[in-house]
């Protein structure tokens, strides 16, 4: 394959991996086997948190003329989710790439498949309110209050869909979910049903809350890769702030 | 003794949650389930003898990350899936919300308190994990001393 086509179909799985969530370093590791499979030459790759830089340096191999002898592509990464399903078939075509060396076709034609493939909206749901109720549960929560927390995440789960499809600032977004989840509780709390905000409050909070991004990038940082690290730190902590306002605005309005 | 099962229990089926918030495989729930609910149950064992909240959440996430390690390999799929599905009960989220919540409303002994707690939570998970992820490199280094090409992670 074309050494050019090489480094783009190895930063085309790069990308999705970096918005299917997961860790730069096995981004980086992915992207520098995939080019390494064909070419036995020097590759550099650097990922943040939302960009991609690769650089390869074909001048010692065999290549085909009037192709430059380093070829340099970057990537910007605009938004992140977590979708195991994808970084899972991701992983095994990376694989299958390495050993079977396909065409650039094929492999668009597997990414765009695997692209296809998205959750159905029920199971979202469930994941919304099982997570709400547990998390409520288990901070102390009783059964009332993982119920309440449940029906609150199913509001949050249709108001997300909206406001992301509306904004792009995620800082806001988020805001305005935390805002939302706080009037809830309130109303509830303000209601004759005998519930326990707090408890309502961090079943929903856990849904929002970057409490893992905040753990993955203390381990970036142990790790070595320390830009990638500062960046998903001071972004976690940004978003915990912004809820934090969020709720705590519906609590002033609603002075409880 | 109640509370602690009921906490176990809630944890792991809150972790499922997640884990379909995070679109994985009905096929690997059930793995997802029992490791949570062990993670969890050694984090409350610990924490009752320590009384450390870094000791505690750093046995627990080795014993996690050593967990998804072992189903990776089994199942045949990167260990993040598990790992990540794993440490969810761990994860310092509510104190994380409540050390902003306190910084917002001016409360420094709160803000300090949940504050360390959340750091430390955090940092011994990121150890535990680190600390078996490095034994994993160490194994593997070992194995694919003689191969020039080694397979994808």
């Amino acid at each position: 394959m074309n050494p050019e086509l090489v480094v783009r179909s190895a930063l085309d799985i790069g990308e999705e991996m970096l918005i299917s969530g997961v860790e730069t370093v096995r981004v980086e590791d992915t992207i520098s086997r995939i080019c390494h499979s064909y070419y036995d030459c020097r590759v550099d790759v650097t990922s943040y948190m939302n960009a991609i830089f690769v650089s390869m340096d074909i001048s010692g191999c065999d290549h085909e003329e009037g192709c430059p002898a380093i070829i340099t592509q970057t990537r910007r990464v605009l938004s992140t989710t977590n979708d195991f399903s994808v970084l899972e078939d991701l992983n095994t075509l990376s694989r299958y790439i390495c050993s079977h060396h396909p065409e650039y076709e094929e492999i668009c034609e597997r990414i765009a498949i695997i692209k296809q493939e998205t959750p159905g909206p029920y199971k979202l749901l469930l994941g919304y309110i099982m997570s709400a109720s547990f998390f409520a549960v288990m901070f102390g929560g009783s059964w009332l209050d993982a119920i309440c927390s449940g029906l609150i995440a199913v509001c949050i789960f249709f108001l997300k869909k909206n406001v992301d499809r509306r904004l792009d600032n995620q800082l806001i977004r988020i805001f305005i979910l935390a805002f939302a989840c706080g009037v809830g509780a309130c109303l509830l709390h303000i209601s004759p049903i005998p519930v326990q905000m707090d408890m309502i409050m961090i079943g929903n909070v856990m849904l929002l809350i970057p409490g893992l991004a905040l753990t993955n990038s203390l381990r970036d940082l142990m790790t070595g890769d320390i830009v990638s690290g500062t960046l998903k730190l001071v972004n976690s902590l940004l978003i915990a702030v912004f809820i934090a306002c969020g709720f705590v605005l519906s609590m002033m309005i609603f002075q409880v | 003794m109640l509370s602690y099962v009921i906490q176990i229990i809630s944890a792991s089926l809150g972790s499922v949650g997640f884990a379909l918030l995070f679109n994985l495989r009905r096929d690997k729930i059930p793995y997802v389930t029992a490791g949570s609910a062990i993670g969890y149950c050694i984090y409350l064992m610990v924490m009752h003898f320590t009384a450390s909240t870094l000791i505690a959440n750093m046995a627990a996430a080795m014993f996690c990350t050593g967990l998804a390690e072992i189903y990776a390999r089994w199942r045949k799929a990167p260990t993040t899936l598990f790992l990540m599905s794993h440490i969810m009960p761990l994860v310092p989220g509510g104190s994380l919300f409540y050390t902003m919540r306190s910084l917002v409303q001016q409360d420094q002994d709160a803000f300090t308190a949940y504050g360390t707690d959340t750091v430390l939570a955090a940092m011994g998970i990121a150890v535990g994990i680190l600390a078996i992820t490095s034994v994993r490199y160490i194994i593997q280094s070992y194995q694919q001393n003689d191969t020039a090409d080694s397979p994808v992670k």
